[in-house]
C-alpha cells in the first residue's frame, strides 16, 4: 500500500485536502514528506518520537535477539523508506547487523511471495524466488549469530517464516513494532518476565 | 508441503545454462509447485472481473471467450495510448543483459524466461508483431511473434512469477520497469478472467469488508480486545483502543495479516502499546474496522480495482481523521 498512496492515490482518489498536514502531537514535528497524501508510515512516526526523546525504551528487553533487517521492495526501493525502520531497531535492540550491501536497501531482494504470490500450492516457486533473500540471512546468521529477522510488512511477516524454516532454520521473524511493544516502558506495568510471544526474557528463564 | 517440494539440497542445484533451443522454440510447461492456482470464479463475480468461470491452470481448455485475442490487442493499444511508460519499455530495451541476474525468480530457478528481459520480451514480441512495421513485415526474425494460446498461457506463467519488487529497474541503464510491464500484463489477462486466486479473493474479500481477510467488524474488535488481555497477561497494563471515533486526530491502518497469524499479531500488539503508551502524552488516534486493510491487491489486478480498493481510506480518514498513520506490505 506504501507505493499505492505515495505513488498513485493522489491521481486517483485524491487530493485529500479535507484533511490536516500531518504533524506529530506529540513532537510538532510537521511530516512534509506527507503533506499531499496526509499518510506517514509508522516507522516515520516511531522513530521520530524517538529522535525527540519521548519513549522510554528498554533495549535490554531485546537482548535475546540478533537483528537484522530486510526492506521491503517497494517501501524502500520504491519510496526511499530506509533508515527509519533502522533507527527504530537500533534504539530498541543491542544486537543489530546488516546484511551485505547488494541485499539491501534499494538493492534489496524480494520475500520470493510478494504482489499475490504468497499461496500454498506454489511453495517450490516462493523457495527458489526467496533464495537469494534466505541466502543472505544465512550468512548474517552465520557470521554473527543473527536470530531474527525483522521487516515492516505484512506479507513478510507471512511469507518469511516458512522461507526461514527452509533455508535458514534457527532465524524466526518480527516486525519492527514487536520489538518497539518488548522495549517499551509503560507507566504502572508490573515487572515483564516475558515478551509479547511469552518467551522469557533476558535472566528470567529461570522462573519460567 | 514436505512431500511436494523438493528439499532444499535438491533445490539448490539450479542449472542458469540457458537450453540449446532459442527461447520462441521452447515451449512453456506449466508446472505444479511454480504456478498458483485460478481464482474463484464467485470472487470474480463479487467485483465484476470478466469471464468467472471454474478453470484449472493444466487444463488444457481455459475457457476463454471466443474473441480473446481481440480483448487483449485491443486492450494493449488502450493501455498504450494511456501509459506511455508502457509504450517506451516496449521500444527502448537494447538487451544489454544488466537485469538478467538480478532477478530472486531467475536467480532461484535458473529458467531464462525469469530474466527480465526475457520476461518483458514475451509481450514485447506481441507488441512487436503489430505495432512495429519491421515486425509486420518480418515477424520472427526480428523478434515479433502472433499471439496465440500457447504465447497467452506463457504470459499468465511468467507474469506470475514476477512479484513486482522492482530491483531488475535499479540496473537498467535505461530505468525500464518490469513491474510496470507485469502489472499491464495482469491487467490484460484479467480481461479473460485469467487471475490467480490468492490474488482475487482478497480483492473480493477487500471490497465487501474492507480487508483482504474478510474480518468483519465485530471481528476485528474482538481480535484487538484478545490482544489486549495478551498485552495486560504480559504488562499488567491493558491497551483500550477505539474504532471509526469521529474526530480523532489520527487514523491508523495495518495490513489486515496483522490482526489475524502471527508473528504479524505480535507487531499489532506493539501498536496497541505504542499508542496506549502515548495517549497518556495526548495522542488521540482510532481503528478503522472499514477501511482495514493496508495492503491493496488491486494493484496486482488492475489500476482500476486498486483504485476502487483504495477509496474507503480517504473517506474513513473524512469521518474520523485528520491525518492517517498507515504500516504497509511490501508491493501493493
Amino acid at each position: 500500500m506504501w507505493r499505492v498512496i505515495h505513488q498513485y492515490m493522489d491521481t486517483m482518489n485524491g487530493p485529500t485536502d479535507f484533511m490536516e498536514d500531518p504533524v506529530n502531537p506529540i513532537t510538532g514535528t510537521r511530516f512534509e514528506n506527507a503533506k499531499s497524501t496526509k499518510m506517514v508510515h509508522i516507522t516515520e512516526f516511531t522513530a521520530d518520537l524517538i529522535r525527540h526523546n519521548k519513549l522510554k525504551l528498554d533495549k535490554s528487553r531485546n537482548d535475546n535477539l540478533v537483528v537484522t533487517f530486510h526492506d521491503s521492495c517497494n517501501p524502500s526501493r520504491g519510496m526511499g523508506l530506509l533508515d527509519e525502520p533502522r533507527y527504530v531497531i537500533q534504539n530498541t535492540c543491542n544486537h543489530f547487523y546488516e546484511m551485505p550491501p547488494n541485499t539491501i536497501r534499494e538493492q534489496t531482494f524480494c520475500c520470493g511471495s510478494g504482489s499475490g504470490l504468497n499461496a500454498g500450492e506454489n511453495l517450490e516457486l516462493r523457495f527458489r524466488g526467496g533464495l537469494p533473500r534466505a541466502n543472505a540471512v544465512r550468512h548474517v546468521h552465520e557470521k554473527h549469530g543473527v536470530n531474527m529477522l525483522a521487516c515492516v510488512c505484512a506479507i513478510d511477516r507471512a511469507a518469511l517464516p516458512p522461507l526461514m524454516e527452509y533455508w535458514v532454520p534457527g532465524v524466526d521473524v518480527t516486525g519492527v513494532h514487536e520489538l518497539v511493544g518488548n522495549a517499551l516502558v509503560l507507566d504502572g506495568e508490573k515487572e515483564r518476565k516475558t515478551d509479547l510471544r511469552g518467551e522469557p526474557l533476558p535472566g528470567m528463564e529461570e522462573e519460567e | 508441503m514436505a512431500d511436494e517440494v523438493p528439499n532444499p539440497q535438491e533445490m539448490i542445484n539450479i542449472d542458469h545454462r540457458p537450453p540449446a533451443t532459442g527461447w520462441m522454440d521452447t515451449p512453456t510447461v506449466l508446472r505444479k509447485g511454480i504456478y498458483c492456482y485460478a481464482g474463484n470464479p464467485k470472487s470474480l463475480e463479487y467485483v465484476g472481473l470478466p469471464n468467472p468461470r471454474q478453470w484449472h491452470p493444466e487444463d488444457d481448455d481455459w475457457k476463454l471467450p471466443e474473441n480473446w485475442v481481440e480483448i487483449v490487442l485491443d486492450g494493449l493499444r488502450d493501455r498504450l495510448d494511456r501509459f506511455r511508460s508502457l509504450k517506451i519499455f516496449m521500444d527502448i530495451c537494447v538487451r544489454c543483459g544488466a537485469c538478467a541476474d538480478k532477478c530472486h525468480y531467475f536467480i532461484g530457478s535458473g529458467d531464462p524466461k525469469n530474466m527480465p528481459v526475457l520476461r518483458a520480451e514475451l509481450l514485447r514480441s506481441v507488441y512487436r508483431k503489430d505495432y512495429s512495421l519491421a515486425g509486420k513485415i518480418l515477424g520472427k526474425t526480428v523478434g515479433a511473434r502472433k499471439l496465440t494460446y500457447q504465447v497467452l498461457k506463457e504470459w499468465w506463467y511468467y507474469f506470475f512469477q514476477c512479484s513486482e519488487c522492482r530491483r531488475c529497474s535499479v540496473f537498467c541503464p535505461y530505468g525500464i520497469d518490469t513491474a510496470e510491464i507485469t502489472i499491464l500484463a495482469r491487467e490484460l489477462m484479467n480481461l479473460l478472467g485469467l487471475n490467480i486466486d490468492w490474488i482475487a479473493t482478497p480483492v473480493a474479500n477487500c471490497y465487501r469488508t474492507g480487508n483482504h481477510l474478510g474480518i468483519q467488524p465485530h471481528a476485528y474488535v474482538d481480535m484487538l480486545d484478545f490482544f489486549c488481555d495478551e498485552i495486560e497477561d504480559v504488562t499488567g497494563v491493558r491497551p483500550k483502543p477505539t474504532f471509526n471515533r469521529k474526530g480523532a486526530e489520527i487514523l491508523f491502518i495495518t495490513p489486515s495479516g496483522d490482526v489475524f497469524a502471527d508473528p504479524g499479531t505480535y507487531t499489532a500488539m506493539g501498536y496497541l502499546i505504542l499508542f496506549h503508551y502515548l495517549e497518556q502524552m495526548g495522542l488521540d488516534i482510532t481503528w478503522s474496522t472499514y477501511a482495514s486493510e493496508g495492503g491493496n491487491f488491486g494493484f496486482f489486478t488492475s489500476h482500476e480495482m486498486m483504485k476502487r480498493l483504495n477509496a474507503p481510506r480517504p473517506s474513513a480518514w473524512g469521518s474520523s481523521g485528520s491525518w492517517a498513520a498507515n504500516a504497509a506490505t511490501c508491493g501493493g
